[in-house]
Formats: C-alpha cells, structure tokens, sequence
C-alpha cells in the first residue's frame, strides 16, 4: 500500500514537472509563466526531499538517546538523509528570488507596453520611443 | 605563505560581495560619487592583485591553493580550490572587470541611479569568480544562480525600455527552466555517486584508486550519461551554443554598454569553463559510460552551426551592438570546435582563443559604446561617416576587431593558429579548412561594421579633435597594452596554455592532488 501510494506521488511529481515546462515554454501569459516556474520548482524540490525518505518509520536525523555506538547505528539505519533538505532550502531561497524578479519584470513590462502577453510582445515590431543608452535621472 | 594564498582564495569572490553591500549601505547616508567610484575600482583592483598572486603561485611555482569556508574539511564541508584551468578564469575575470570598472565611471557620470549598476556587476563579478573557484557541485548551481540573476538585471538596467524587459525575461525564464535540470540532474548524480564532491565524484565516475576515498563500484551508472547531457546543456545556454542561442544578441545589445562588455565577456566564459570541468575533469574516460566520442563530435556540429549562424546573421544585421553580439556566437563557435577535439592542444587553443575574445570583445562593446552613447543611436546607416569624429575611439575599435578576426600582430591570429594545428594533427583536414572558411565568412561582417562608421561622408565635414576623458583613455591603453602583449608575447604564452590542456585532458588527478595538503595522502 505503502509503495503504491509513493509511485502515485512520484508520477504526479513528474507530471507535474512536466506541466510546470509546458506553461513555461507554451503559456504566453507572463503571470502563468511564472505560476508554472514555481510549479516547476516546487515539484523538483520535491522530489529531491524524496530522495532522502527512507519510508515509513523513519526519523529525523537528530540525537534524542544517549549517545553510545548503539543507539548511532541505530540513527545511521533510520535516519532521512538531511543533505537533500539542505539543498531543498537553498533551491527555495533562490527560487523566491526568481519569483520576485520575474514579477518585478511583469510588472514593469506591463507598465511600459499594457500587454503581458510575452509570446505577443516578442513577435511585434517594437518601436521605441526612448533612446537606447539614454541617460537615467530621475530615481 | 600557503595560509596567505588561501586566504586570497577565500577572499576572492568575498571582496566584491563586501563591496557591494558596502555601497548598498553608504547610499543610505552620503550621496557622494567619488567615494562610490573610488570603492568600485579600487574593490577590482584588490581582485586583479589577488588573481595575479593565484597565478603566480600556480604557474610560476607549481602550488594549488584551497581554501575550506568555515573550517569545514571535504567532504563535509566546501571548498575553493585553484587548478591551472580555474587560474586562467579567474585572471581573465579581474582583468576585464578591472578595465570595465574604469570605463563604467564615464558611462554613468550622468546617471542617478548609477549605483545599482555598482552593486550589481560587483554581485556578478563575486558569482563568475564563485562559478570558476568552487569544487562542489551543488555550491556551483548556487553561484550558477547568482551570476544569472545578476546578469538578468544588469540587461535591465534601462527599465523604461520595453527590448530591454522583454531580453531580459526571455533570458531570465529559458535560465530558471534550464538551472531547474540542472538541480534535478545534480540531485541525481548524488544519488548515484553519494557525494557532491568534485574531487570525490571524479575518483568516483573515473574509478580511480586513491587511498583516502572508498572507491565502491556505483550503484546505477546509467543515469550518467543523461546527468552528463543536462549539465553540459545547461551550460550551452549560458555560453549560447546554437540551439540554447537565442536570447544572446537581445541580452548583449540592450544592456549597457559597459555590462554588454561584462556579459559578452565573461558571462560565456563561466559556460565553457561549466563544460570543460563536467566533461573532462569529471567524465571523460569513465569506465562506466564507455567513448564519449560521440558527445564530442555533437559539441564540433554545433560549435560550426555557430560559426555559420553567426557570420551571416552579421552580415545582415542593423544594429551595431548586435553585430558584435552575433560575433559573440561566432567565436564561441570557435572556442567548442577546440573544445571538441578531445587533445590537450585543442583544449588549449580553445582557452586561448576564448582569452583573446574577453579582451577584444571586451574593447570592441567599450569603443562602440563612445560612439552609441554620444549619437544616441544603434542603428548602423544612422551612425554612417560619424566614426570619423572619433578617430581614436575609430582606432581602437579597428585594433579589437583585428584581434578578433585574427590579423598577424595581434592574439587573435595565434589562437586560431593553434586551433588549426590542433584540428591537423588529429587529421580532422575538413574542419581545419573549417575554421579558414570561419573567419573568411565573419570578414564580411566586421568590415561593413568598420566600412560604414568611417563611410567618407556625402558633406565634407572637418573633422574636429576628439576629446576623451581620462578614465576612457585608461581603460583603453590598458586594454590595447593587454592585446599588443598577446601578440607579441604569444609564444611563451602558447606554453601556458598548453600546460592548462594537458592537465585537463590528461592529468585531470592533479585536481584531486589540490586537496592532498587538507585531506592528508592521497
């Protein structure tokens, strides 16, 4: 039962991988693009986690007995492996900052054009009305 | 001596990431230029003097240096770690942050907001050097993610401009799928080998027998190879190898001059230096994955669609900033053809001729910027026969594009040299005759950039006298003084170069022999 319920969390994970490269590379809308890149990385990150879990019984890997030979191999066997979650946490500070640049970006692209259609915007002939190199004065 | 070379390991990608949250802070309070401007070169100086004193002690005396963050010994903790191959990155780095440092005071003397250009090309700088210096793999995803992000706001930086947004989210979201892989593909290799380790992962994957590490045969060695492809794509994305090419010629022409020089420079250096350390001092010659010699001659197809790409779409193009940027492609093209060979020569040609393009690219972005900046305009029929109002800058940007092409006196002409007899002592004649046919295709390009700029206009002009300001003038001696001695010095530079090759392709255990001093016999 076990086994079963972590392949469907697996295949789900996958699949949702993939959907997350569908929206990004498909979706034109820049909002969606950057609601599939979390989805992306959500699901990477976990499926990294899921690496280190052992299955069921499994603790964390902290000291709570007395510290002997025993008890450590007892700790080595049922331990998750905390390297994984340590990445995880770096994976979603960096994701976060993504985030917060993509929709800085939306945010300013949707001010200068009116359009958060990125597809749209990539295909059109812009005509710039600003200088390029243009000196920035104001703040 | 050895704790002084590694603390300076240490302090190399520390110093500019110091910097940058020092000026972030004093913004707060003063509002003084020549302080900010005073902090931002001296902060590249300090690292030019600390990569010369790596690469005397690597290449004059013969010793890696490691430093260890926080105390933590490998393969606990992470280390920064100095081989020949790294050395040469790092050297490149300073010396073209270095010179745009100079130049970027002229460029934003009018700007407001010049101050968050500061910080994030210092971010950026502290990233590459990250990228360049570490030996853990995950820590390079980091410093991966580091340099892209502050990459992505240095093409930016001029927000109201709608092509400066859109490269930049182009850019930024091909980047976050592709390092997402990345991470993934990392998280595989550490279930397969159980160490994020460079130096361990090689004794792993290679199976080599080395005291100090627990050469256990790997458990499932056919996830390998898709490992291997997607860390190499990854890095082809940042280096722009033909299909991952896309955002580079919006990215480099939108930026700002000075960070068009930083991106076009040095940016694709940190995906060559990615390829060249997951391919040879990590896979090639694994037991477990068999002949990579078909990856090999995949990297050569690309990097020629690259030399083709790039020269025609040169030949066609409007934009003068996107000329060079094409050109970028172009020399890539070059830099993987050598890469692909698979000797020690061709590796080393390939490093020397990526050397030569930081530089010249690095003039070539700096002298067009003058000529953009003053005529405010990137169009090539818009800016025709004004070169000639600028003969010094005209001067320079002759002497960089020579050096990319490759005539004689300069460096570019010895790379290619080196590349061609690398490719003919394999017997690979087809794409030796490739590399002529190469730079042949890119002349057309090149000339009509130089032919319509000095164009002799319809209404004779005079011509008046250029004045530069002094930091421009700096930067550009210090640059034509760089270009004239690889030239001239290109024969016991060649040695150099060769000896990065052969310890990459054939001593690549020298990498692991770094650490001996930390980790006790090896």
């Amino acid at each position: 039962m076990n086994d079963l319920l972590l392949n469907i969390l697996i295949t789900s994970l996958i699949t949702n991988t993939f959907i997350g490269i569908y929206g990004i590379v498909f979706k034109p809308n820049i909002i969606k693009k950057i609601i599939s890149l979390t989805i992306f990385n959500d699901s990477i990150c976990v499926l990294i986690i899921l690496h280190g879990y052992l299955g069921p019984g499994s603790i964390a890997p902290i000291h709570i007995l007395p510290f002997n030979a025993g008890n450590r191999e007892l700790l080595l066997s049922y331990s998750v492996d905390p390297l994984p979650q340590a990445i995880v946490l770096t994976a979603i500070v960096i994701g976060l900052a993504f985030t917060v640049f993509l929709s800085i970006t939306a945010l300013r692209i949707y001010e200068v054009s009116g359009s958060l259609n990125l597809h749209y915007l990539l295909k059109s002939e812009i005509v710039e009305t600003v200088e390029p190199e243009v000196e920035v004065m104001e703040e | 001596m050895e704790i002084f070379t590694s603390y300076i390991i240490g302090l190399l990608p520390l110093v500019p990431v110091i910097t940058g949250v020092l000026i972030s802070l004093l913004r707060i309070v003063v509002n003084n230029r020549l302080l900010f401007n005073t902090l931002y070169v001296v902060s590249t100086i300090v690292s030019l003097c600390m990569g010369l004193i790596v690469f005397y002690r690597v290449f004059i005396q013969g010793l890696y240096g490691v430093y260890c963050l926080g105390g933590w010994f490998p393969p606990i903790g992470i280390c920064l770690v100095t081989d020949k191959l790294s050395t040469i990155m790092v050297l490149t780095a300073t010396v073209v942050y270095l010179i745009v440092s100079i130049y970027a005071i002229w460029y934003t003397r009018h700007m407001a907001n010049y101050v968050y250009f500061y910080i994030v090309a210092l971010m950026h700088e502290a990233g590459l050097l990250g990228v360049f210096l570490t030996s853990d793999i995950f820590n390079l995803y980091v410093f991966i993610e580091l340099a892209g992000l502050t990459a992505y706001s240095l093409i930016l930086f001029y927000h109201h401009r709608l092509r400066s947004l859109l490269a930049s989210a182009r850019y930024a979201f091909a980047g976050a799928l592709y390092t997402g892989l990345f991470l993934l593909a990392i998280v595989v290799l550490y279930a397969t080998t159980g160490t994020l380790f460079m130096a361990e992962l090689l004794v792993k994957i290679k199976g080599v027998e080395l005291l100090s590490f627990d050469t256990l045969l790997l458990a499932e060695p056919v996830y390998l190879i898709p490992i291997l492809v997607i860390g190499l794509w990854t890095a082809f994305l940042i280096s722009a190898l033909y299909p991952n090419h896309f955002w580079l010629p919006d990215a480099h022409s939108e930026a700002p001059s000075p960070a068009s020089a930083i991106l076009s420079g040095l940016t694709v250096n940190a995906g060559v230096y990615i390829v060249i350390r997951l391919f040879y001092t990590i896979f090639y010659g694994s037991p477990y994955i068999g002949s990579l010699e078909y990856l090999l001659n995949i990297v050569i197809l690309l990097g020629i669609i690259n030399i083709v790409y790039g020269s025609f779409k040169m030949a066609i193009e409007d934009d003068v900033k996107r000329i060079l940027a094409y050109s970028t492609i172009l020399n890539i093209g070059f830099v993987y053809m050598g890469i692909g060979i698979g000797t020690s020569l061709g590796i080393s040609a390939s490093l020397l001729h990526l050397f030569n393009h930081s530089i010249g690219k690095m003039l070539a972005f700096l002298s067009l910027g003058v000529i953009v900046r003053k005529y405010r305009t990137r169009n090539i029929y818009a800016l025709e026969g004004l070169g000639r109002n600028h003969p010094i800058t005209m001067a320079i940007l002759i002497v960089s594009i020579f050096h990319l092409i490759g005539v004689p006196p300069f460096g570019g002409f010895f790379s290619k040299l080196l590349l061609f007899q690398a490719f003919i002592d394999v017997g690979g004649y087809a794409y030796a005759l490739m590399v002529i046919i190469g730079t042949a295709l890119s002349i057309y390009g090149y000339m009509r950039l130089i032919e319509l700029l000095w164009h002799h206009p319809i209404h004779y002009r005079s011509v008046p006298r250029e004045s530069l300001p002094i930091v421009v003038i700096v930067a550009y001696i210090l640059s034509l003084i760089i270009i004239l001695l690889l030239g001239i010095f290109s024969q016991s530079i060649i040695p150099l170069f060769n000896d990065v090759g052969e310890q990459v392709v054939h001593r690549s255990l020298e990498y692991v022999e770094a650490f001996s001093r930390i980790l006790g016999k090896i």
